[in-house]
């Protein structure tokens, strides 16, 4: 089909998938296993797109005789409060069967003799113990890539989504985007849709995270759906100042120490454990580096030879960046600085309802980093153990709803108004024909010169937060002004203007939570509030006339849902 | 953050177009060759992760490890790019 002048492809799906890492695939596979015709469109390739190729290959992997209250406790208290005990069980003990399951199927796992998951523990973020299997995560994923296809799901690569499309009453009907390729527009048809696109870097010096920039969370917005937990959306890795690298947490777990210019351990200094949870290690970083004592070098010479070859073999991509470099960190210590990385890190996104993933728009559900993880992950970051395990399992869970509310749906038959394609289509198209506009790259710029400051993403203030919300709502107005140079452009317009209005909702959020606990430190307020703030944050976007913004409100754990959707383990039995 | 590609080695099969999470790469002819050959047009959005080189049959890419110099934005940019360049000491 033409329209104005551009080509558009129309696809029809029971579930339409938004995002292939590890929890969009396995979503697309639930699904599909459940009976849905499933479509999957992602930004680049599915098996090797999101963050989830990059993730270490630290899973999470308690077993039934394992102490879960003691790691329960633990968790919480580091990952200080706002977890949902209940639900962070259900996501535990699925992940271990979903994971059995991977492992009977022929994932890239770790092994012993006998075939079974090989079983390690790794003191990692501070923890005393944590089981975990080793997997090779960009194998891991081309493995899900597979069990997707050969459950029928097709796929739409290198398309963005630009918006998603309702009926007259709300209900979701389907989704506009385009293919930055083939320079082609998209419009799908779909009563249900799967938001597993990630968190949101806002293109943060950390690797293989350029490609999240928070559309799914910024799509659903607009939607009218809730962000929950959106101030704790500004997480830090440690990361090589000569390479975008990763994998810290598991180096200091296995005996890295940061050192100060004085030499000093810095942990120790600022009184942490050693290795530290990811967000204490972050502040004590950045406030080394404010107060003058930079580099901070990271000093891996107690690591022994087999250490060292297992981090390579689960960062086998890092290793070759810094074998490259020509310099060989674990013989010599090298700076290290604090890495931004976003929502990555942090637990703020989508909010559901019940473990489905179902939102306040229906038919819309949520997985992976784009849903919001602070009943699994609190305050605190889940590090790559238990990310993983909530990308798997979130995932899991909302393929199956999806199909279901697809088959509930169906009868009826989604019905959709020619005017909302006519005005998606518009939308996706506009910095295309612009004659004149800011470029993508001038406000990305802009955009992060306000998301990456640590006194506003750090030390915060209530009128350095104001100062920066009243700057980024400037900047996110002028990115309906952006112009595209092509195709390939368009796509980064579409990011920036969907990582502005992620970063609006992080800022609006962090005005209303007057404490400080994980990732969200407070200078005004700098302890850890009593019972009244053991409550979470829900950002929903309104509209003010021609203008919008985002209102903050309270709101009780106990109203979550924690029955995840039956039939999980049939599936997984076979 | 750049991305070489031997021409000489590329076989024009548009995996790496695929692949890229950031779209770096298009097929662009090239005199003397049968099939379009690799070209990454984009390589100020490259983000050094490889996957490219991963999946590429032919072995023609390379993607240097080098971090490309942080924008003045970033807090400690100078200092960064100093340590980078000036060894740890």
């Amino acid at each position: 089909m033409i329209w104005r002048g551009y080509r558009v492809s129309e696809w029809t799906c029971d579930v339409l998938m938004i995002g292939a890492g590890l929890a969009g695939l396995t979503a697309a596979w639930a699904a599909a296993r459940e009976g849905a015709r499933v479509l999957v469109a992602c930004k680049g390739f599915a098996g090797a797109d999101g963050v989830s190729p990059f993730a270490g290959g630290v899973v999470l992997y308690l077993l039934p005789e394992d102490d879960e209250d003691g790691f329960l406790q633990e968790h919480e208290r580091l990952n200080e409060g706002l977890i949902h005990p209940e639900v962070l069980r259900r996501v535990i003990r699925q992940n271990t069967s979903l994971w059995q399951a991977w492992g009977r199927w022929g994932a890239p796992l770790e092994r012993e003799i006998d075939g079974s998951p090989r079983r390690r523990w790794l003191r990692i973020g501070g923890r005393s113990h944590v089981p975990r299997l080793a997997v090779d995560s960009m194998k891991m994923m081309q493995f899900l890539r597979r069990l997707a296809l050969r459950s029928g799901v097709r796929l739409l690569e290198q398309t963005c989504i630009t918006r998603l499309l309702q009926d007259a009453g709300g209900t979701l009907v389907g989704a506009v985007g385009f293919q930055r390729q083939e320079g082609k527009l998209v419009i799908i048809r779909a009563p249900a849709v799967v938001m597993a696109s990630g968190g949101c870097s806002w293109r943060g010096a950390h690797m293989g995270q350029h490609n999240v920039m928070g559309d799914g969370v910024a799509i659903a917005a607009r939607l009218g759906a809730e962000l929950a937990s959106m101030e704790f959306c500004v997480s830090y890795v440690a990361t090589c100042s000569l390479f975008d690298s990763h994998g810290q947490c598991v180096l200091a777990a296995l005996g890295g120490k940061f050192r100060n210019s004085l030499g000093e351990n810095i942990l120790i200094r600022h009184g942490l454990p050693e290795p530290a949870p990811t967000h204490q290690l972050a502040l004590a970083m950045v406030l080394e580096l404010l107060e003058g004592r930079g580099p901070i070098q990271f000093d891996l010479r107690g690591i022994s030879e087999n250490e060292r070859r297992d981090w390579e073999e689960r960062f086998p991509l890092v290793a070759r960046g810094l074998r490259r470099t020509g310099r060989d960190i674990f013989a010599e210590p090298v700076p290290w600085f604090p890495g931004f990385t976003g929502s990555i890190g942090g637990s703020g996104g989508i909010r559901w309802q019940r473990l489905g993933g179902e939102t306040n728009v229906p038919g819309l559900f949520v997985a992976g980093d784009a849903a919001m993880r602070t009943p699994v992950t609190g305050a605190g970051s889940g590090i790559t153990f238990l990310n993983l395990a909530w990308a798997g399992v979130s995932g899991l869970w909302a393929g199956l709803s999806a199909a279901r509310w697809a088959r509930g749906y169906l009868a009826a038959g989604p019905e959709w108004t020619r005017e909302a394609i006519e005005e998606g289509l518009k939308e996706t198209v506009g910095p295309l024909e612009r004659r004149t506009g800011f470029s993508s790259r001038s406000l990305l710029r802009q955009l992060q010169q306000v998301v990456v400051d640590p006194c506003v993403n750090f030390l915060r203030t209530r009128e350095g937060l104001q100062a920066a919300l009243s700057r980024i709502r400037e900047i996110r107005r002028e990115t309906e002004m952006l112009r595209a140079r092509d195709w390939h452009d368009l796509a980064c317009c579409h990011e920036v203007r969907h990582a502005a209005l992620v970063a609006e909702a992080m800022l609006a959020s962090a005005v209303v939570r007057e404490e400080s606990r994980g990732w969200h430190r407070r200078l005004d307020f700098p302890n850890r509030g009593g019972p009244e703030w053991e409550v979470w944050t829900a950002a929903r976007l309104r509209q003010d006339g021609a203008d919008m913004d985002f209102e903050v409100q309270l709101w009780l754990p106990s109203s979550l849902g924690t029955e995840p959707p039956e039939g999980a383990d049939d599936l997984l039995r076979e | 953050m750049i991305c070489f590609v031997n021409e000489e080695r590329c076989v024009g099969c548009g995996l790496c177009v695929r692949v890229c999470p950031l779209d770096v790469f298009r097929m662009v002819p090239r005199d003397g060759r049968r099939k379009p050959v690799a070209c990454a047009v984009y390589p100020e959005d490259c983000m050094s992760c490889f996957i490219c080189e991963e999946y590429c049959p032919a072995n023609c890419l390379y993607v240097s490890p080098e971090r490309s110099p942080l924008h003045a934005v970033w807090p400690f940019h100078e200092e960064i790019e100093k340590t980078k360049n000036g060894g740890n000491k």
